[in-house]
């Protein structure tokens, strides 16, 4: 073993080492894998329950529709227009993953990122992300890591805004290929910026808990990703990236329907529970967001405006949803 | 430990294979997870990383002993990190883990210079991390797991030729980005 292969060597062995696996730790993800696997056998009988049902369902359809046409067989045409392809401008915006705490982020140059951190508004889109065009009856996915091998995925968005997409199986001519999302897999959104319908009337995935107002000790909590109620806001809070300042945050708030670019800056709550948002340095004008107070249940927050703040996020009273 | 590979067989029952699953998961979750963690360099990614590869162990049941399960485990993670890198970005790429002026108001003589060693050590897996796909697998398979040339081929399934390229490679960028950074 040569010296770079030495360092090499002891620095990942120290790295990996030097991450703490306790009983408890092991214990904490043991319980979570379970509960996991319960879910998951749970989807599975939902979807071996659904899969008859509409199995018995198309052999209804199929006996109807057979016995229509045996009576009308003077039907010239009998063909229907395939769906229409999903375009890049209906894709474009910020999706989430029905019961879920994913996200989905198709660019308008039709990239897609997927996240269930609060990362989505503010980070670059990686030049390696799977590429999307539309095709007939959904489009088509490019993941750079296995070039000349595009997926085509099925896929419908519907008027209000429900996406239904199907990552195909592995194919015989690209083996090997694991997928952007899982293969076979069916997946469920809803479009939440640009607002639609569904995304309007969006309720939270996540378990309420008691309120709790929020202040310096527990700012924290407000870490995620929120919708505004109603709207097509979202808002991410994440730890600030300088590791020496632990007390603030960064956020980002963006309705992907209005603006190009978010809405940045810091995020603190102080001692007395007021919660301040204010632009960078050099920001004309140097104008903060103040609320008064901040309840959060886990699964939503409340805000209340304060009457000196010099802008706003939404409005004077305003409820955000957890999206993750 | 699970050793009896008659346990694992086909006409294991479910409560039986929770029991194998249980046995795997205590004996192999924090190797699995520092595994991750050195691809992805964010333990909760790690976590969940293994987990869902443990789920996936549970749907493909059964393996044929405890040593393919390993491997089985094992490419999982390094598969699911792969995606997972894909996907996501770190937003602290490039930022130093430490500074030199907390460590040194925080912690004695001795203790500083073990964290400044971890701090070196962070920088050069993070430095590994941001290698091409082949050459970060083949160089934490090779230096992390400690696996043979062959034992590498075999779980990232391409050729031992392939392993030595990568690895050569892999090797000679960091030998130039650590020059570099003097």
């Amino acid at each position: 073993m040569n010296a770079i292969e030495r360092r090499v060597t002891e620095a990942l062995h120290t790295y990996g080492e030097g991450l703490e696996m306790t009983t408890q730790d092991v214990d904490r993800l043991e319980h979570r894998l379970g509960a996991k696997q319960q879910k998951d056998q749970a989807a599975h009988r939902l979807r071996r329950t659904r899969l008859v049902g509409a199995a018995v369902a198309a052999c209804a359809v199929i006996g109807v529709v057979l016995g229509a046409l045996a009576l009308r067989n003077d039907m010239a045409d009998r063909s229907q227009p395939a769906a229409p392809p999903v375009t890049l401008a209906q894709l474009q915006g910020l999706w989430r993953v029905d019961g879920s705490d994913w996200l989905w982020r198709f660019t308008s140059d039709g990239r897609l990122v997927m996240s269930n951190k609060p990362d989505l508004l503010t980070a670059k889109v990686p030049v390696e992300a799977p590429v999307v065009r539309p095709a007939p009856d959904g489009f088509t996915m490019s993941d750079p890591a296995t070039p000349g091998c595009p997926d085509r995925w099925s896929a419908s968005i519907s008027a209000d805004g429900h996406l239904q997409a199907t990552e195909p199986p592995e194919s015989a001519a690209c083996p090997g290929s694991d997928g952007v999302a899982g293969r076979g897999a069916s997946w469920s959104l809803v479009r939440v910026s640009p607002a639609s319908v569904a995304g309007l009337s969006a309720t939270p995935n996540f378990d309420a808990m008691d309120p709790t107002k929020v202040a310096f000790e527990n700012q924290d909590r407000l870490r995620g990703t929120w919708l505004l109620r109603g709207t097509g806001t979202v808002l991410t809070v994440v730890e600030n990236e300088y590791p020496q300042d632990v007390h603030t945050f960064t956020y980002a708030v963006q309705d992907l329907g209005a603006s190009t670019e978010p809405r940045t800056g810091t995020m603190r709550a102080r001692l007395n529970g007021q919660v301040l948002f204010w632009p960078p340095d050099g920001t004309a004008p140097p104008c903060t967001v103040e609320y008064e107070s901040v309840v959060t249940r886990n699964s939503s927050l409340e805000a209340k405006l304060a009457a000196s703040s010099c802008d706003q996020l939404g409005g004077s009273t305003d409820t955000w949803i957890r999206l993750n | 430990m699970v050793t009896e590979a008659v346990r694992m067989g086909p006409a294991t029952t479910q409560g039986m294979r929770e029991q194998v699953l249980t046995e795997l998961f205590r004996a192999h979750c924090a190797g699995l997870v520092r595994l991750a963690y050195c691809l992805l360099g964010d333990r909760e990614r790690a976590e969940e990383a293994v987990q869902d590869v443990y789920l996936s162990l549970f749907r493909h049941w059964p393996p044929r002993d405890e040593t393919s399960a390993l491997a089985y485990l094992r490419a999982g993670v390094i598969n699911r990190c792969r995606s997972d890198q894909r996907r996501m970005y770190s937003v602290r790429r490039g930022q130093p883990l430490l500074v030199r002026r907390a460590v040194d108001e925080q912690v004695g003589p001795d203790a500083a210079t073990d964290v400044l060693a971890r701090d070196e050590a962070s920088r050069l897996a993070e430095q590994v991390r941001s290698l091409p796909r082949r050459q970060r697998e083949v160089i934490t398979c090779r230096y992390y797991l400690q696996l043979s040339e062959r034992e590498t081929a075999e779980l990232l399934e391409i050729g031992v030729g392939s392993v030595k390229r990568h690895a050569h490679r892999g090797l000679a960028a960091l030998q130039s980005r650590l020059e570099e950074s003097r």
